[in-house]
């Protein structure tokens, strides 16, 4: 069931809503007020360590490749460092530097900018995809292309068609081949299908993936085995390894993010006039958290604050964690849902739900989160706003259980549940 | 890093650049040195003398990409990151182009509540990093030099004419040089026993002091006492803007505008003056009447008030302060201020009638 | 919004002035609403809708820069310089100002903060706050 005004799933009054923007603002304005040395000696130490590992890997993986003795320690070794280099360098590094995390620090060598990734999409496609359609949209159906990434149906209000039924299959090849998915993501399959793709934008922009795709291709495929003599079989293999493992980590994280069930979706009412305050609530709601400790946050950049993230997407990342206290102590305040659990809970709900959607709607149960209920407002009747007729209401909510399905719509099992 | 080199640098980084793409081959070999890096230029600060109480000549070690090729009298950018940001200024190289040891040397006078030079002077440790900007500026020395020169300098403005001065000093060719040289006082004049020295070498430079705090500021009316032939020469001048200012209407009139060459660090402050007034600095409770002309900034200071600043020019906003009543006029564009408590950048403002200041 | 980057003077013409239309704008004197955000977020010009550099550059008016609040999209430097030499002499309000201006402030920043309205704010645009300046300009 998508949402389509804040205010109301929350049982948040105008005033209420618009106290705890002035919280969150002071909380932005409070940590703009003390980024400094510590921050940007942050960046830079993680930059080195990054680029270190890197190094490191290649070198290794070449002596794998040339030397008979300890080859598959030097392999294995090899790549679990490059690996780990490239998840570094995506998710805690590239990810934040392109949102203009750091761009405070007037450092040109770290500015959004200017940084380029290492991974095949190019920069520039991913700050529209991402930092503009996914940030700004977020979990609106229709506008957000990471609900699904055209390819997946992952909202119950989103149409099934037979194909769908290969989705998880679709999910363990988007898992393996993750990097090719996020490239070919600001292409837009879902407008291309439906031909409202600007055919001489599509043009440039595969001009633009081609020429990155062709060097970080060259790079794993073609010229580091071509250094690595006899054993360029072996190099291969060990910067393929890396790459699975880049993404299948990261494809895990990011899928944490909005896919377990308390992340809810909206419709496009929410989003006509949202004022601030109201696109924080739609970011908090629509955003899920996952509990670790603080390397498991570097690992997976920070995007176990997704919820702080989507609040502060410009804020440096190092920071979400002590944000963190002071948002969720503020969701408690007002009884807004705040979506977190350990990782392999979040995945989990993630799995379900890609399998449960491959199947039509009325063969399955809802996995909707309960809806807030305020400790003092569940007594007050909801005459106080004006009642709204039926045809302006958002789509009923469907309550567990015995609810779960209308008696009289059991025959229209390909129409759109709602 | 040499120009003439039988290695193709170029082909060879852009082979290595294959296999460190999207990076640049520099942003790992910068791991090792961070010197080596083209990517942004760069230096190493080797050491920090002390001029004067409050200047100081950087010595800094450039990094790969330099070209030492400066003209003396440019000035270079250098950037230095304080509490996390990256703060710029251009500073004059008071070194001569040659190479001496692979290091230009850079002379900065500390403001004192001026963030970046008083950090650049008091604070920064040898072996820091800092980032650099080639060289720059038209106020360059002609090659050959003309035969008889005069240099009109007021305080920091000294530095681009003392890389001049090197210059001609090291090559051997120095001609007729009359320097005028303005400063507070003896003690704050940066290279003063240096340019002592070489009026003891060089009978053809001759130097004028004029220690501003005893004798005042420079009147150009007496240019005909201290260089009679003034306007038979080529005349450099570096100082305040005011300073400037006055000598460009002095060249006009004369009708030997070009003649002169100014370096300005400041911005110029044109345009008509407020009427002047009298300015009360609230919480200190000093006061002070100046003219039109004089700015907030140069007010509090004269009247001995701690006035903050940074770059002088009405570009940092570090010396904004809050206006508490009456009229400040921007001298850059004309624009009056006149809100009750609203900021204003004291170093382009000047008042117009009597005005209070919160500081 | 597709990306739609193009140089400069390629830009399209206004149709009642005659100078160019910037990428975030409908016409000379409008602002397109959503392109806004889609400049902000993506980081690209709002004059020419390409990747930004650095330093960016805001243009506005001299209230804007007093109080660091800009509701034009940041641009490339270059590209603010000439939109401001295109419209010299253009006696309109442009550029989604409330009335014509006399001078145009150019304020060059590394990084800048892109603030949403509130609810309530008299003015229901979003602005844009840098936050790193490095130099302030008038223009004419």
């Amino acid at each position: 069931m998508a949402i389509a005004d804040v205010k109301e799933y929350t049982h948040l009054t105008p005033e209420e809503v618009e106290q705890i923007g002035r919280e969150l603002d002071q909380i932005r304005a409070d940590i703009e007020e003390s980024r400094g040395a510590a921050d940007a000696a942050y960046i830079n130490r993680l930059i080195m360590v990054q680029r270190g590992l890197a190094a490191a890997g290649r070198v290794t993986i070449g002596y794998g490749s040339w030397s008979r003795r300890g080859r598959v320690p030097a392999l294995v070794a090899g790549s679990a460092m490059l690996g780990l280099a490239k998840i570094l360098e995506n998710m805690e590094i590239g990810h934040n530097v392109m949102h203009g995390q750091w761009d405070w620090m007037n450092d040109p060598e770290i500015h959004s900018s200017n940084w380029e990734w290492d991974t095949a999409q190019p920069a520039e496609q991913w700050k529209h995809s991402h930092n503009y359609v996914h940030h700004q949209f977020t979990n609106v159906l229709g506008y957000d292309n990471d609900i699904g990434y055209g390819i997946l149906r992952m909202a119950r209000e989103q149409k099934w068609s037979p194909a769908n039924l290969g989705q998880p299959v679709y999910n363990a090849l988007l898992a393996t081949l993750f990097q090719w998915g996020v490239a070919l993501h600001d292409l837009d399959i879902e407008r291309i299908r439906r031909r409202e793709k600007d055919p001489k934008e599509l043009k440039r922009q595969l001009r633009q993936l081609w020429r990155k795709v062709r060097r970080q291709a060259a790079k794993d495929y073609l010229i580091y085995p071509a250094l690595g003599g006899q054993g360029w079989r072996h190099t291969i293999a060990a910067n393929a390894a890396a790459n699975l493992t880049r993404n299948l980590w990261s494809y895990v994280i990011i899928f944490c993010g909005h896919f377990p069930d308390g992340a809810v979706h909206f419709t496009e009412e929410e989003i006509q006039d949202e004022t601030r305050e109201e696109w924080y609530l739609r970011q908090i709601l629509g955003a899920a958290n996952f509990q670790g400790g603080p390397l498991l946050h570097i690992l997976s950049g920070n995007l176990g604050f997704q919820i702080e993230h989507h609040l502060y997407p410009d804020l440096p990342s190092n920071r979400y964690a002590e944000i963190s206290g002071r948002v969720r102590a503020l969701c408690d305040k007002y009884d807004i849902p705040y979506t977190t659990g350990p990782l392999h809970r979040q995945y989990g709900q993630a799995l379900r739900t890609i399998i449960k959607l491959s199947l039509p709607n009325h063969l399955t149960s809802r996995d909707d989160p309960a809806p807030p209920e305020r400790a003092d407002t569940s007594d007050r009747p909801a005459q106080h706003r004006r009642r709204r007729s039926d045809a302006e209401r958002p789509p009923r909510r469907i309550e567990l259980g015995g609810w779960s399905l209308q008696p009289d719509r059991s025959g229209d099992s390909d129409h759109q549940e709602v | 890093m040499g120009v003439t080199s039988t290695v193709p640098w170029e082909r060879v980084r852009s082979a290595a650049a294959r296999l460190t793409t999207p990076l640049h081959p520099d942003d790992y070999l910068s791991l090792v040195n961070p010197l080596w890096t083209a990517r942004e230029l760069r230096g190493r600060v080797e050491r920090v003398i002390p001029e004067t109480e409050d200047a100081a000549t950087l010595v800094i070690r450039p990094g790969w990409g330099w070209r030492y090729q400066h003209h003396p009298g440019q000035y270079v950018g250098i950037g230095v990151q304080v509490d996390g940001r990256f703060h710029w200024r251009s500073y004059s190289v008071s070194s001569p182009p040659e190479r001496d040891g692979r290091t230009i040397a850079i002379t900065v006078r500390a403001m004192p509540e001026g963030l970046l030079s008083s950090h650049l002077v008091g604070g920064l440790e040898p072996g820091t990093i800092v980032r650099l900007a080639l060289p720059e500026g038209d106020f360059v020395l002609p090659d050959p030099p003309p035969a008889r020169m005069l240099f009109l300098v007021g305080g920091s403005g000294v530095t681009p004419v003392m890389a001049m001065l090197r210059t001609l000093d090291r090559r051997g060719s120095m001609p007729d040089v009359v320097l005028h040289y303005s400063s507070p006082d003896p003690e704050r004049m940066i290279f003063r026993d240096e340019l002592t020295a070489m009026t003891d070498r060089h009978p053809g430079l001759r130097l004028h002091e004029l220690h501003t705090d005893v004798d005042g500021m420079l009147d150009l009316a007496d240019l005909d006492g201290i260089c009679p032939d003034w306007r038979e020469r080529e005349t450099w001048a570096c100082g305040p803007g005011p300073m400037l200012d006055a000598a460009e209407e002095h060249w006009e009139r004369a009708g030997i505008e070009d003649q002169l060459h100014l370096e300005r660090f400041t911005l110029q402050l044109g345009g008509d003056g407020g009427q002047g007034g009298t300015i009360t600095f609230r919480n200190s409770g000093k006061t002070i009447e100046v003219d039109g002309a004089t700015t907030v900034m140069q007010a509090g200071e004269q009247a001995g008030v701690g006035v903050p600043y940074g770059c002088r020019m009405g570009i940092c906003h570090t010396c904004t302060l809050t206006l508490v009543s009456g009229t400040v006029k921007d001298l850059r564009n004309g624009d009056e201020f006149g809100q009750p408590n609203e900021p204003v950048q004291t170093c382009v403002t000047a008042p117009v009638g009597d005005c209070t200041l919160d500081i | 919004m597709d990306p739609d980057p193009r140089r400069f003077d390629e830009l399209s013409r206004d149709a009642e002035l005659g100078v160019p239309v910037p990428f975030a704008c409908v016409s000379a004197r409008e602002v397109d609403p959503r392109r806004v955000p889609q400049c902000a977020l993506s980081r690209v010009c709002g004059i020419c809708g390409a990747g930004l550099g650095r330093p960016l550059a805001f243009v506005g008016s001299p209230e804007e820069a007093a109080r660091n609040a800009f509701h034009f999209p940041p641009a490339h430097l270059a590209c603010a310089e000439a939109l401001l030499a295109a419209y010299d002499g253009v006696e309109a309000a442009v550029l989604g100002q409330q009335k014509p201006l006399g001078s145009w402030a150019v304020v060059t920043t590394a990084g800048f903060e892109f603030v949403r309205p509130s609810r309530g704010q008299v003015d229901a645009r979003p602005t844009f706050q840098p936050n790193s300046l490095l130099e302030e300009r008038r223009v004419r």
